[in-house]
């Protein structure tokens, strides 16, 4: 495993940006966190992130057009959506998530299978 | 013409022949007199009159043909004038129907009198008629009209009550002895605010009394405590029985018992309340996955931490905090969900609105719509139930934000000036048709799509608002938002602000 792999973490929920920050750091990612959308699309401007994680909700903004607006900054960065979202608008949630090539988790997750998803992503990202 | 006991001693004969004709033809009484053969020897001007007849074929005519046979055999009146030759103590009295050759039946009160002469012999039977006609009828229509009345009271589903100028109470009808389990022989003369709950005493008290110094009818809602100790709400409706010289000698009540309208209303505005629960579900949902999502992956970490024991008391703290935030979450929609209480109490606005702030809370973040509310610390606490009142202020904020799907502005304004607090909610929203306005508090009626409102919540807020004995006003410009004025009275005592001053601070 690199340590060159940055992952992007986009929550306005400061203590899951920490969690998810010593969790990914405790794998050997090298993370960087943002609490609203503006300041995500600026981390990921100015550093070359492999993966965002990026919670659909977000105070400024939604975070899928925070998904969107970054994929067009950055084609290859690989995408993973999260959301505590209600059952009424999961199909719709989910067909964007399709449109952007995002994978979803919803909250709450378990650990194990985020570490798996982002081991996987970026795996493959290196693949390739 | 008697022993002469009660007449006047100058008199001379000739006075009293006068006396008795003037007598005879001016009194109200038809007068016949009888000789013993019971033929006619006199008849006065009222009888002819009456019976449509005239001197010449009365006098000298036989009892049977001045009277028709039917009444003199009903009422045996040639007996009883046969009795009186006999017997000259013998006196009859009674009432006879007379109908005279085209005119209306009559009803006559009779005195069958002898006159007896100075042996004790009777020599003449008088016959006193007196019309009593419109006497029956008044006091028939009078008694008819009584009975009626008695019966709609004593049949009357509502409490129809009567109280004398000191309140005690006079009667009771079947409803109220149904109601408050009392009978009335029970409660006689017992003031009627004995039997009402403490808070209302003084409210019937003070009704009574402006009622007794000539004051307009009264409404009033004071509950009724059962002999069993049950609290019934009844709606009072107050009035002065005024006797002559315009002095209130009576009061009037009629009482509407309401436990069932109140189960009804209570039902109708659990109901609407699950439908707003229904539309912030999904708010709520996502309130308690995210600290849910927190703590469950701090836990993780945790499991990960291995000797890192900074990290462990770091992951263990948050997993706390979020805990708490999740049960505050579940506390405040309960406190939404509790069915309402019926005790007022000092509540203090700010915090019942900061709570309804936090239970719409995440709704309004979804949409991007800021919310701006400053508290006001001096704001008196008023008479209320806080249940009730955050069902309405949700339910107005929830309106708004469903007027901002592309999000907006609200604004909470509080403002006290006299006796009365004012809560304003201003939306930068669609605002409302002009044409709506005039519909929006009818229950049922809803702009937005099948399934998406019940149409109750604002009819149900304006009814709400009305029980605290406030108004609801809207002022709405199309394109602009929509301003609703909630307007509150405090009823409040110095006392009870004392006490509650303190338990502003948390």
């Amino acid at each position: 495993m690199t340590s060159s792999k940055q992952i992007v973490v986009i929550d306005d929920e400061a203590d899951m940006c920490w969690v998810l920050d010593r969790l990914m750091r405790h794998r050997g990612y090298d993370v960087a966190t943002a609490t609203s959308g503006e300041l995500g699309l600026r981390l990921l401007q100015e550093n070359a992130a492999a993966l965002a994680i990026i919670d659909c909700k977000l105070p400024d903004r939604d975070g899928l057009d925070i998904a969107a607006d970054a994929l067009r900054l950055q084609p290859q960065l690989e995408l993973i959506l999260i959301s505590g979202f209600p059952f009424a608008e999961e199909s719709a949630l989910r067909k964007r998530v399709q449109e952007l090539h995002a994978h979803f988790l919803a909250k709450p997750f378990e650990v194990t299978d985020l570490a798996h998803l982002v081991e996987q992503i970026l795996a493959t990202q290196t693949d390739a | 013409m008697g022993k002469g006991e009660h007449l006047i001693s100058s008199f001379t004969k000739g006075d009293y022949e006068r006396l008795f004709l003037g007598l005879f033809n001016t009194t109200r009484a038809s007068v016949l007199i009888f000789d013993r053969r019971l033929h006619v020897l006199a008849a006065n001007r009222n009888f002819l009159v009456k019976s449509r007849r005239t001197e010449e074929d009365t006098l000298g005519a036989r009892l049977e043909e001045v009277f028709p046979s039917v009444l003199i055999n009903y009422i045996g009146l040639t007996e009883k004038v046969r009795t009186a030759f006999k017997d000259s103590l013998f006196s009859s009295e009674g009432q006879m129907t007379y109908r005279a050759p085209g005119v209306p039946l009559r009803i006559y009160y009779y005195v069958l009198a002898p006159v007896s002469d100075e042996y004790g012999a009777t020599s003449f039977v008088m016959l006193l008629m007196y019309d009593i006609t419109e006497e029956q009828r008044l006091s028939g229509e009078v008694q008819r009209a009584e009975r009626h009345l008695a019966s709609v009271v004593q049949s009357a589903g509502d409490l129809v009550i009567s109280l004398d100028p000191e309140e005690r109470i006079l009667s009771w009808n079947p409803a109220a002895e149904r109601i408050s389990q009392y009978r009335w022989d029970e409660i006689l003369h017992r003031p009627l605010h004995s039997l009402c709950t403490e808070e209302s005493q003084e409210l019937v008290q003070r009704a009574v009394r402006r009622i007794v110094h000539g004051g307009p009818p009264e409404s009033l809602e004071a509950d009724l405590v059962t002999r069993e100790g049950q609290r019934v709400p009844v709606a009072w409706a107050l009035s002065g029985m005024q006797g002559e010289g315009g002095t209130v000698t009576a009061i009037v009540g009629a009482g509407r018992d309401l436990t069932l309208r109140r189960q009804l209303e209570a039902q109708m505005i659990q109901s609407a309340k699950m439908s707003s629960l229904g539309v912030m579900a999904g708010g709520i949902a996502h309130e308690i996955r995210n600290p849910l999502g927190i703590c469950s992956a701090a836990s993780q970490l945790m499991l990960e931490s291995g000797d890192d024991r900074e990290l462990m008391l770091e992951c263990a703290r948050r997993i706390h905090e979020n805990i708490k935030r999740a049960a505050l979450v579940i506390e405040n929609l309960l406190k939404f969900a509790r069915p309402p209480a019926e005790q007022y109490v000092p509540v203090d606005l700010n915090r019942i609105i900061e709570e309804s702030l936090l239970l719409i809370s995440n709704q309004a973040r979804n949409q991007h719509i800021r919310i701006n509310f400053v508290a006001d610390p001096e704001l008196p606490h008023i008479m209320a139930n806080g249940n009730l009142l955050q069902q309405v202020f949700t339910n107005l904020l929830l309106n708004a934000c469903h007027a901002m799907p592309e999000g907006g502005d609200v604004e909470v304004g509080l403002s006290q000036r006299d006796d009365w607090v004012t809560i304003k909610f201003s939306d930068t929203g669609q605002g409302i048709k002009t044409e709506e306005i005039s519909r929006i508090f009818d229950p049922f009626y809803t702009t937005r799509p099948v399934g998406q409102g019940t149409g109750l919540g604002l009819p149900i807020s304006y009814s709400i608002v009305r029980q605290h004995g406030g108004h609801i006003k809207v002022d709405s410009v199309v394109g602009k938002g929509s301003i609703f004025t909630i307007s509150l009275p405090v009823h409040q005592t110095g006392v009870q602000h004392d006490i509650f001053q303190t338990d502003r601070r948390h």
